[in-house]
């Protein structure tokens, strides 16, 4: 189930690479929208801290934003694989949420 | 251990870019396309939604406009005439001026002022050559070539710099990119007087782009007594938006 979750996830980003390369360009604000970095943040921050898919879909999305952009690639790819690193760290030592078990 | 393999990846990535680039372009041509034809269509629908209002001014503007150009046509016919005349007797056409090929833009990038174009290395494309409009528009100048597509690097990127004039005043100066879809017009000489709404041309002077292709259309200029230069704000003549094929000259390269 998480292995087809994941695959999934990795289709998603690639639409939303080709989405925002070819199609959010078009609209005046919307172009700014950075598709690929909310999912990013929102898998990672939405993923159990204890796991580790969130940190290698972030740098595959970072990997998408260099293809489809003129920089070199590897430069987003570590940015996002960092910024995956970082929320994971945060989540896994500062946060703690209250769960209630009789829910 | 972990941290040496992913250095080890991104490096292997970096010295692979281009067949990486070109295999994922090459595999999105045609959602690209698609979506590029969807993306432009609904923003033109969804603009004249939004802009109802402005189009009355506008529809005022351009009816006077249109009696000036109206004026303008009736003596630019005689010069045109007369044009003819002289290019049949020297046999200088345009078209046999420029080797011409027909490209279509698939994609922008999202932050810099870059498009991508269905056209690569075996369509006999090389870096530095110009890309145009079919009518006679300064569009920007191949940066990266893959096997099936090509990057163009706009005027109005920031790396984007070359030589411009203003013919009927004899002013030249050179053109930068500021990103963004903006540009200056640079270097300008203090004792001339820049007007809105000249037309900017380029020059081949510097030998980046041929001559006489239009780049925009002065905005506003500033000038000032303590610099030595005055500078003046150019609206691009390209609409990317708008721009669907464009003509990448492959006999005009540096």
């Amino acid at each position: 189930m998480s292995f087809l979750k994941n695959i999934g996830l990795i289709i998603l980003l690639y639409c939303f690479a080709l989405l925002q390369s070819s199609f959010l360009i078009h609209f005046g604000f919307l172009k700014f929208i950075n598709l690929i970095l909310i999912s990013v943040f929102l898998i990672n921050i939405f993923e159990l801290p204890t796991r580790k898919s969130g940190i290698f879909l972030a740098a595959y999305g970072g990997f998408l934003v260099d293809v489809f952009s003129s920089r070199s690639v590897g430069l987003n790819l570590v940015i996002y694989f960092s910024l995956a690193l970082i929320i994971k760290y945060i989540l896994k030592n500062h946060v703690r949420v209250p769960f209630d078990k009789s829910i | 251990m972990f941290l040496l393999v992913f250095i080890g990846i991104v490096f292997g990535l970096n010295h692979y870019q281009t067949n990486i680039k070109s295999f994922f372009y090459s595999a999105s041509n045609f959602p690209q396309k698609i979506l590029w034809a969807v993306g432009k269509n609904t923003s033109v629908f969804t603009s004249s939604i939004f802009s109802s209002g402005k189009l009355k001014k506008e529809k005022e503007a351009l009816s006077c406009d249109n009696q000036e150009l109206l004026a303008k046509i009736a003596s630019l016919e005689a010069l045109k005439k007369e044009n003819d005349e002289l290019r049949n007797a020297i046999g200088a056409g345009l078209e046999k001026e420029f080797n011409l090929l027909l490209a279509e833009v698939t994609g922008k990038d999202i932050s810099q002022d870059f498009i991508t174009l269905n056209k690569g290395s075996l369509d006999g494309i090389s870096r530095n050559m110009p890309v145009v409009t079919g009518h006679k528009v300064l569009v920007g100048r191949i940066s990266e070539v893959f096997k099936n597509y090509s990057k163009v690097m706009l005027l109005s990127n920031k790396k984007s710099s070359f030589d411009a004039t203003i013919r009927e005043k004899e002013i030249s100066g050179v053109v930068k990119g500021l990103g963004n879809f903006k540009i200056l017009f640079d270097l300008l000489p203090q004792d001339k007087e820049i007007l809105k709404d000249d037309v900017v041309i380029s020059s081949s002077f510097g030998g980046i782009f041929p001559a006489n292709f239009l780049v925009g259309k002065v905005t506003s200029v500033k000038k000032n007594d303590i610099d030595s230069f005055q500078q003046a704000e150019i609206s691009p003549s390209f609409d990317i938006n708008v721009t669907e094929d464009v003509f990448i000259i492959t006999n005009y390269n540096i």
